[in-house]
């Protein structure tokens, strides 16, 4: 977390202190009164190495669901790892900023296991994973220092639509509680959305922070982490004292761009 | 320095002032009530989050809420309510709700009286054609039948008559009635134990156990049992574990009924995904099908409803008589901990008790039942004037039918 913060801060400070020892050929980063070091000019290229840039990138993602359940505290909700893949592309502003769109499939899963006693001291619990496929445009700006590896740091909104959601498990059926059966009702379905309560739009707070590496001539290969911290509830304004639900999606990914 | 904190602090404002707080919630299954308000909350927010109808029923929850809660606040203001005031509010609020099981209980903070409201009942004793189930009048027309052997009854809250009727030739129809599912239940004593043991024989006789050989299907695996009648008119429901045993022993193998699913969070809509209900046969079933007639009237209610439909669904099977009660979705008292839906409450504690469902139930046409009743297959109204002279006319119908098969 230190880590995060210290970056956080470098990319804040920067771009000033740049502004203020441009015509010097070093460039001294400080916070406050702490130097962080001397960088060679070249560290922050004031030319963009192209207009345009584009590729691929894939990755793992660790998906967190936020959900209060309140009283009913034998169903508990757990994140679950999923993958995205999509395009990402570039416009580079200047040396240093660029103003980036992805276009990315990122799954958006969690486990849900209800613990139940349904006769005498018998503990059972069935368990559901939810796999949900979103496609997800974030926009965002984008800040780097270096050259040939270039450390960057973004961030921005994101909209997104939730495409399908798929379920997998057992659940607590009338055979399974009226017949003592030694498991629920194993399903593995699509699920249905329903238009009264399910909120397919999807929009959040997007932020995260990498390394870039020119490969050849125009090829880049980068690796980064990305959050996808979303503020639209996944449900509909359908029911007083609702609790809302959100999910919070790590990222780790690499990929691929060519520059125009 | 200042800036870096203050940038940090705004983005961390930013990114968590935009979500929602949560609404905090109470385990509707015990609170103690002292307020008229406080009880109101208790039920409303019980059904809200636990009620297992929401996805179809229509009725608009919310503005019930916010429409008959400044009442409930206006008794505490007022010192209390009178008992027809209690049970006008609790009725505008729950008499919409399509669940046929439901029956809410609530004490009067202020008189001690209790209040009752049933949805399904107010909704059956609208239909035109309404009646109630004259047991006794039934059973004595049965006896007057031409050729009637093998009478064996039981009287009490939990009757049930066994006889043998003519057919053609020798051959016999196997009648069977019972005026709910709790027969077995009281065989092993659970929750009957005021009950003389004596009072067990016929019930023992009529299903028994399987083991005894005494249940339907032993019956009509008697080579001159060519056809059985199964009565299920004015019948209260029960003990679904009792399904399996007397009605799925007519089968020749398990028979989807159709799909459960359950609440899966305190959402109005928070279903579990759909699962097969099974009514299990049992190693003693019927080995040979025979025509089976059941016979229902709209006092038929719960697992009497569950069990027409089982027979509805046999090739042999023919259910004869009236639409049925409506209440077909099971329940299993005591489990709101369990699956956070159905009954809740304790109207000596708390002073306030909600039965209702646990499960959705749909046939496998994923077709709801609830509030609507199984359909018989042939229509036989309930005929008083007819019974006044000992003929009982859905009886009669069942026969013929049988008869002329």
């Amino acid at each position: 977390m230190k880590r995060i913060i210290l970056l956080i801060a470098l990319f804040a400070v920067a771009p000033w202190h740049m502004a203020a020892q441009d015509t010097v050929k070093s460039h001294t980063i400080t916070i406050g009164n702490s130097e962080l070091g001397t960088f060679h000019e070249n560290l922050f290229p004031k030319k963009a190495p192209s207009r345009w840039s584009v590729g691929l990138q894939l990755g793992m993602a660790d998906n967190h669901y936020d959900i209060d359940v309140q009283y009913a505290d034998k169903v508990l909700f757990k994140g679950a790892k999923g993958f995205t893949i999509g395009l990402q592309g570039r416009s580079h502003l200047t040396g240093w900023l660029a103003a980036r769109a992805d276009l990315m499939l990122v799954q958006k899963n969690y486990i849900r296991s209800h613990t139940a006693k349904p006769s005498g001291n018998t503990v059972v619990q069935v368990r559901n994973a939810i796999r949900n496929n979103y496609i997800s445009l974030p926009l965002m700006a984008e800040v780097s220092i270096g050259n040939r590896l270039r450390f960057y740091l973004d961030g921005g909104g994101y909209v997104g639509f939730w495409l399908s959601s798929h379920c997998e498990g057992e659940s607590l059926s009338m055979d399974f509680l009226l017949y003592d059966e030694n498991e629920g009702a194993r399903f593995d379905e699509y699920y249905t959305f329903d238009k009264r309560r399910d909120n397919r739009f999807d929009a959040g707070w997007v932020y995260g922070a990498g390394v870039a590496g020119t490969l050849a001539g125009k090829i880049t290969l980068n690796a980064e982490w990305r959050q996808y911290y979303a503020i639209t509830d996944t449900q509909k304004q359908y029911m007083l004292f609702q609790m809302p639900r959100y999910h919070t999606t790590n990222v780790l990914q690499v990929g691929a761009a060519y520059h125009f | 320095m200042k800036r870096l904190i203050l940038i940090i602090a705004a983005t961390a404002i930013l990114l968590g002032g935009c979500r929602k707080e949560n609404p905090v919630l109470e385990n509707p299954n015990a609170v103690n009530c002292t307020t008229y308000v406080q009880q109101f909350d208790a039920i409303w927010h019980g059904l809200d989050n636990g009620y297992v109808f929401w996805g179809r029923d229509t009725t608009d929850w919310d503005a019930a809420y916010n429409n008959l809660r400044p009442l409930f606040e206006q008794f505490d203001a007022d010192g209390g309510a009178t008992n027809s005031e209690l049970q006008k509010a609790y009725e505008e609020l729950l008499l919409p709700l399509i669940d046929h099981h439901l029956t809410v209980q609530v004490r009067n903070l202020k008189t001690g009286g209790l209040i009752y409201v049933q949805p399904g009942s107010h909704e059956v004793r609208q239909r035109p054609e309404y009646h109630n189930t004259p047991y006794d009048e039934q059973i004595s027309a049965l006896k007057r039948q031409e050729g009637i052997t093998q009478l064996r009854e039981w009287s009490g809250d939990v009757a049930s008559c066994f006889a043998l009727l003519p057919h053609k030739g020798s051959k016999k129809i196997a009648y069977l009635r019972i005026s709910s599912f709790s027969l077995l239940s009281l065989q092993s004593y659970v929750g009957y134990g005021q009950y003389p043991s004596s009072a067990l024989d016929p019930v023992r006789y009529f299903y028994g156990t399987v083991c005894d050989g005494m249940s339907p299907s032993a019956w009509a695996n008697d080579n001159n049992v060519a056809a059985l009648i199964i009565d299920l008119r004015g019948n209260g429901g029960g003990n679904a574990a009792e399904l399996s045993p007397l009605f799925g022993s007519l089968a020749q193998e398990d028979v989807l009924w159709g799909y459960t699913r359950i609440k899966d969070g305190l959402g109005r809509l928070d279903y579990s995904p759909w699962a097969p209900f099974h009514i299990r046969c049992p190693e003693n079933h019927l080995k040979e099908p025979k025509p089976i007639v059941v016979l229902v009237d709209m006092n038929s209610v719960s697992c009497s409803e569950i069990s027409t439909q089982v027979v509805k669904l046999l090739p042999n099977g023919t259910v004869i008589g009236e639409r049925t009660w409506g209440g077909t979705c099971p329940l299993l008292p005591g489990q709101y901990n369990l699956l956070y839906s159905g009954v809740f409450g304790d109207i000596r504690q708390y002073g306030y008790y909600v039965y209702t469902s646990n499960f959705d139930l749909v046939t496998t046409e994923y077709k709801s039942l609830e509030g609507v009743g199984v359909e018989p297959d042939i229509v036989v109204p309930f005929d008083y004037d007819a019974l006044s002279r000992g003929i009982d006319n859905q009886l009669e119908a069942a026969l013929s039918y049988l008869r002329a098969l």
